[in-house]
């Protein structure tokens, strides 16, 4: 008796939602391999195969897999059986070919591995305490100051990191109509700006005077006609700046409501971002209320359920997935996110673990582990994130902690970029 | 559908075709499960079978039934892959290989590893395995057991903790 035929209905139930979901994944069958395949590629070696693997060009007839075999057994003879690693063969001409791909052995993310069990712990200093309060974002802006929310006070502060002096920002100068903010909600950077998004789902940009380090600046409503739409609960602002010189950015708002990401394009003076201009990132509408985090840069990150998860073109793509090298006592789960680099593919990624209370950083380009850090008690609840690269290639890691903006130098060796 | 007919183990190269045509489907969707890439599992598949076809024509292939033989084999070299590997990794999840088919078959891409997902935790990678092998393989708990290094009451216990799992996760099943 074999194992299909069992009279337990649930077991029943089990096997035909496996047999089910798994019929799904028929499409993704390469055609090389699917014997069924008529058009398949005649073998002609490596020179028509774009990989060593696609030596498996089977066709439908006997004849053709000899032959096939024979290529087979010449090139393994040849070349060795680690050619048949991928990443360490030629590239492909195929999509296969994305940056989505895991990847390629490296020497440095086989010796980085080495570091994982053992997480560098940090010397935090506070930079900045607002005492009870509670700091609930903050981002890094565009001339080296920190900038801050806090959520008793309904406060926005420009923190400088040198001294740890805050100046509250909402009420120094209020232009565009009049108006004035509600409570702040959400930041982020775009351009030469800081983004702050009010609980009315009103748009602002605080821009630094420009040459003055005492905090004076303008803050100003941003011209987002639609933006009432957005409805409740919105888990994440973000930005891609498009035209460096202008600071023209394209703005990405996360709106549980409408289950995307909803993307703006700026208008041509970049005065406003209209609705005309507004799609919606994700190809396949899906809630995105369980989103804590996101991160652009050409890919978007977002993290969401615990999971740090890479979209390209709309699509998920990737997700980042412990495996040998990371063994934290309990499964990551991650809630904030930050890069040391704004460039696609450049750099690392910055990612707090809640469950194991420690940062995590990967290489952008392939996810490869690069370093842990944890520092007891201060990194237990983080409410955001975000790291200073010094012209010397020094890092030094900032984040919010109940009612501090706290701050950690990391250690050159074992998180610089490659 | 699994193959479960005997073969020669001295078969030529074209009875290996039979075997590769017949079981194909079933070794890359277990190296599927098991890398969680279509790239890898391309990999691990076509080492399988490569491996397979080494074996088969020097006599060194397994007696009995193929696929267990074979997903054995794809066990091990994920394995060994993922030993040189030993880093933490970008997985894709498949959706980006789809550009080129229609949004109904990327939805079910990306539902796919969705579910996957939440399988995963919900079951534990061996208990995930046995199912799978238990229900789109439909091996028997010894061939299971051969392949993951298990007795047949281990296999059983594994699975009966599975669906016992799964009894709380009804909307896995959806």
């Amino acid at each position: 008796m074999t194992n299909t035929d069992s009279r337990d209905p649930f077991e029943t139930e089990v096997r035909d939602a496996f047999r089910r979901k798994l019929d799904t994944l028929d499409s993704l069958i390469p055609a090389q391999l699917d014997p069924n395949h008529e058009t398949g590629r005649a073998v002609g070696g490596l020179d028509s195969a774009p990989r060593v693997r696609s030596g498996l060009a089977f066709g439908s007839g006997a004849v053709r897999f000899a032959a096939v075999a024979a290529v087979l057994g010449l090139v393994a003879a040849v070349l060795g059986p680690t050619l048949l690693l991928r990443g360490n063969v030629a590239a492909t001409g195929s999509p296969a070919a994305s940056h989505s791909q895991a990847p390629a052995l490296s020497p440095l993310a086989s010796t980085s591995a080495a570091s994982t069990t053992h997480p560098t712990t940090l010397d935090a200093r506070v930079v900045a305490s607002f005492g009870s309060d509670e700091l609930t974002a903050a981002v890094l802006g565009p001339e080296g100051a920190a900038y801050v929310i806090d959520s008793t006070t309904r406060s926005f502060y420009r923190v400088d990191l040198e001294t740890g002096a805050r100046l509250p920002i909402i009420s120094i100068i209020v232009s565009g109509g009049g108006s004035r903010p509600g409570k702040p909600v959400l930041l982020a950077t775009g351009g030469g700006d800081v983004l702050i998004l009010d609980d009315e789902n009103n748009l602002w940009t605080w821009q630094e005077a420009q040459g003055d380090k005492t905090g004076r600046g303008v803050l100003k409503k941003v011209c987002v006609p639609d933006s009432a739409t957005w409805g409740l609960g919105l888990r994440g602002i973000g930005t891609y700046v498009v035209n460096d010189q202008l600071g023209q950015y394209n703005l990405y708002v996360i709106v549980p409501a409408a289950r995307q990401i909803i993307r703006y394009q700026p208008e041509a003076d970049g005065a406003c971002y209209p609705a005309e201009a507004r799609t919606g990132y994700l190809r396949v509408a899906r809630d995105v209320s369980t989103v804590d985090d996101m991160y652009v840069d050409g890919w978007i990150y977002l993290v969401d359920g615990g999971r740090l998860v890479r979209y390209d073109g709309g699509q998920a793509s990737s997700v980042w997935t412990a495996a040998a090298g990371y063994a934290p006592a309990i499964a990551p789960y991650f809630t904030h996110l930050t890069a040391d680099e704004p460039t696609q593919d450049r750099g690392n990624l910055y990612a707090y673990d809640r469950a194991n209370h420690q940062v995590v950083v990967m290489r952008k380009i392939d996810g490869a582990f690069v370093a842990a850090y944890r520092a007891p008690a201060a990194l237990d609840s983080v409410t955001a994130l975000f790291v200073v690269k010094a012209s010397d290639g020094s890092e030094t890691l900032y984040w919010t902690s109940g009612g501090n903006l706290m701050t950690a130098p990391l250690s050159a060796g074992s998180a610089a970029a490659p | 559908m699994a193959m479960t007919e005997q073969l020669d183990v001295g078969a030529e190269a074209d009875d290996f075709a039979i075997v590769y045509s017949r079981l194909h489907r079933d070794v890359f969707r277990y190296c599927l499960v098991l890398t969680r890439s279509v790239e890898e599992a391309e990999d691990v598949a076509s080492e399988t079978f490569e491996r397979g076809l080494r074996a088969w024509r020097s006599g060194r292939a397994a007696a009995g039934a193929p696929l267990p033989w074979l997903l054995l084999v794809a066990r091990r070299i994920v394995i060994d892959r993922e030993r040189r590997q030993r880093l933490l990794r970008w997985i894709p999840l498949g959706a980006a290989h789809a550009s080129h088919a229609s949004s109904e078959a990327e939805s079910d891409r990306i539902e796919f590893w969705l579910w996957f997902d939440r399988l995963s935790s919900a079951l534990t990678s061996r208990q995930r395995e046995v199912l799978l092998l238990r229900y789109q393989c439909d091996l028997t708990d010894a061939e299971i057991g051969r392949i993951l290094g298990l007795s047949e009451p281990g296999v059983r216990s594994l699975a009966s903790r599975a669906v016992s799992a799964l009894r709380n996760h009804p909307e896995l099943l959806r």
